[in-house]
């Protein structure tokens, strides 16, 4: 029996709710500050030199913008829900009737934690970049009127929005690979010891990150924070660069003709960075951290009594 | 109870513990449960009802030989809830979930549910599949948790506490539907409850547990054929006691309302003294699970 579609039926069912306000919520408040707030668009230097129409670059910002934003959002209330992932039915007492059902363990931790953390950033991204043409829209009328914003070229618009998706949709999930161990272990110390597992799993971050951590000797778990945060972003943008020799109109042409290129090399880099030791502990780190979830998860069906 | 060949036993348990820490919860216990049966678990609060029923669908670690359905219930726990269904002791349901949202779950997580029947079922309740559950009473939920699991066609169904919170009508309509629908002479039943008078009636088996130890396990066939109660007047009280009975007890008010249970046939001047009557699961329970001292110091 295929229970991957009924996992995540349950998700959808829980935190639709939820999911719904963190979308529309933030767009709603976007929309009415600029529909109604006193907006000013200032070019910095560096959009300046871009080569791109103005127009353009406030069109290209808001959708990025509104990506990031989302993804941001999405990523803070997955990563919140996934910590509490292994405890959250025992508040209601509910942990007893799934664990009725012909349902293994570990099936029951995986699929809730690749829903939110996986799936759910994703539509956010896609949402993201839908939201942020309606943004656009909104930000493009008030600062050059609304027929700039039909005028802009959607088509390459388009394409570097695609390209944009594409990049972060396969960026994120090696993210959550260098991230993983993390994750995990704040996971299983909350399903331990509740918020105390979270505030020891803070200490243990900041007294490593500190001096005191240094002067105990603990050099590794800095350098080991920073390669994974290092891993973690360049799995989103390993640093490319995208150079237009283009200016005013031909630009987002060019940079729409060169983005796929720079979408697979960018990509390359990112994937080639995974052959590291630093993440290959991680992942071994994170998996013994699903093995105590899962031992958790048994031991509490009989402790639950 | 423990006639039947091993390979119809749909529950085998050979000297079975269940240890939390240092407290033995279930203490070498050994019993078999056959097809088509209907058996009451009773004991006292902490005489280790649920652990043993969490046992037998794989959610507490075991001691002893345990097989459920051929299974080994800790190792194959998600096969055997394929083929076992199992209502823990409280009637819980996961509050945020609609009625009909959790027929349509369980659809997807288990291959022997029938939304069609728990709909059916639902019907003869006063829940409805809009219902979110946090709105529902605590009997509602009682209610609506037992038709998700009646649906589901199971060869062996667990309930501890099924009807905690239910009314005296909800209680009587449920029992009816499980005797009369789900029980089919192939699938057995084993109920943990408290309320031992209103499911006398529907027992074929009976285990009793006593601070972790089985006391007694058999049939009420058996069982009538093995204890004997004899109602006495109080004038003959103490020749009844002299013929250590397992329980005194009074029976109604007045001088005649006492009573004796024995294990096995009382001597033939004993048997003279009073009137031979068929003795309650109740009054078994309270003679077989209650301290010995106490025996003496009711009267």
């Amino acid at each position: 029996m295929n229970l991957l579609m009924p996992l995540m039926q349950r998700e959808w069912m829980q935190h639709r709710f939820g999911w719904a306000l963190t979308a529309t919520v933030p767009l709603l408040l976007a929309v009415l500050l600029l529909s109604f707030g006193n907006v000013q668009v200032q070019m910095d230097a560096e959009m300046g030199d871009s080569g791109m129409p103005p127009v353009v670059a406030v069109a290209a910002l808001s959708v990025v913008a509104s990506m990031a934003v989302m993804l941001l959002l999405a990523t803070v209330t997955s990563l919140v829900t996934v910590v509490g992932l292994a405890r959250r039915d025992h508040a209601d007492r509910s942990v007893e009737f799934w664990l009725s059902l012909p349902i293994g363990h570990s099936r029951s931790l995986a699929v809730p934690m690749g829903v939110h953390l996986v799936l759910v950033p994703l539509l956010a991204l896609l949402w993201g970049a839908l939201a942020g043409v309606l943004v656009s829209a909104v930000l493009v009328s008030r600062t050059y009127g609304f027929g700039a914003w039909l005028d802009l070229p959607w088509s390459d618009a388009a394409k570097l929005i695609g390209v944009l998706l594409t990049r972060s949709a396969l960026g994120w999930p090696l993210a959550l690979l260098w991230l993983a161990p993390l994750i995990l272990l704040a996971m299983l110390m909350f399903a331990w010891m509740r918020r105390w597992g979270l505030v020891v799993f803070g200490l243990l971050l900041a007294i490593g990150n500190s001096p005191l951590g240094a002067i105990a000797g603990y050099h590794w778990l800095p350098n080991w924070l920073s390669a994974m945060a290092q891993g973690a972003a360049g799995s989103l943008y390993s640093g490319g660069d995208l150079h237009i020799n283009a200016e005013g109109a031909g630009a987002a042409m060019e940079l729409a003709g060169k983005a796929p290129a720079w979408l697979i090399s960018d990509f390359a880099s990112s994937v080639a960075a995974l052959a590291s030791p630093v993440l290959l502990g991680g992942l071994v780190f994170a998996a013994a951290c699903f093995f105590g979830l899962v031992q958790w998860r048994k031991r509490g069906a009989s402790v639950a009594v | 109870m423990n006639v039947t060949a091993a390979t119809e036993a749909l529950v085998q348990a050979v000297n079975l513990s269940v240890s939390y820490g240092a407290k033995r919860a279930v203490d070498e216990v050994s019993f078999t449960i056959p097809k088509g049966r209907v058996v009451g678990l009773l004991g006292h609060n902490g005489a280790g009802k649920t652990t043993l029923m969490k046992a037998m669908v794989g959610l507490a670690k075991t001691q002893g030989q345990l097989s459920v359905l051929g299974l080994d219930p800790v190792r194959d726990r998600v096969a055997l809830l394929q083929s076992a269904c199992y209502i823990p002791d409280v009637a819980i349901l996961p509050r945020w979930a609609r009625v009909g949202e959790l027929i349509t779950l369980m659809s997807g997580l288990h291959p022997k549910f029938s939304a069609e029947r728990a709909r059916a079922l639902l019907k003869r309740t006063s829940v409805g599949l809009n219902d979110k559950v946090k709105t529902l009473s605590k009997g509602m939920v009682a209610q609506a948790h037992l038709a998700l699991i009646a649906a589901i066609d199971a060869r062996l169904m667990i309930l501890d506490e099924p009807t905690l919170g239910l009314d005296v009508l909800s209680r009587k309509s449920f029992y009816e539907m499980l005797i009369d629908e789900w029980c089919d002479g192939e699938r057995s039943v084993l109920i943990s409850t408290h309320q031992i008078e209103e499911i006398e009636t529907l027992l074929s088996d009976v285990l009793m547990l006593n601070e972790g130890k089985l006391v007694l396990s058999l049939s009420l066939e058996d069982m009538d054929r093995r204890f004997v109660a004899l109602s006495h007047d109080a004038a003959v009280a103490d020749q009844m006691a002299a013929a250590h009975p397992l329980l005194r007890y009074r029976t109604g008010p007045g001088p005649g309302g006492n009573a004796a249970i024995f294990d096995g046939e009382p001597p033939a001047d004993v048997q003279a003294l009073g009137q031979r009557m068929r003795p309650s699961l109740v009054d078994l329970f309270v003679a077989l699970t209650r301290k010995p001292e106490l025996n003496r110091t009711q009267f």
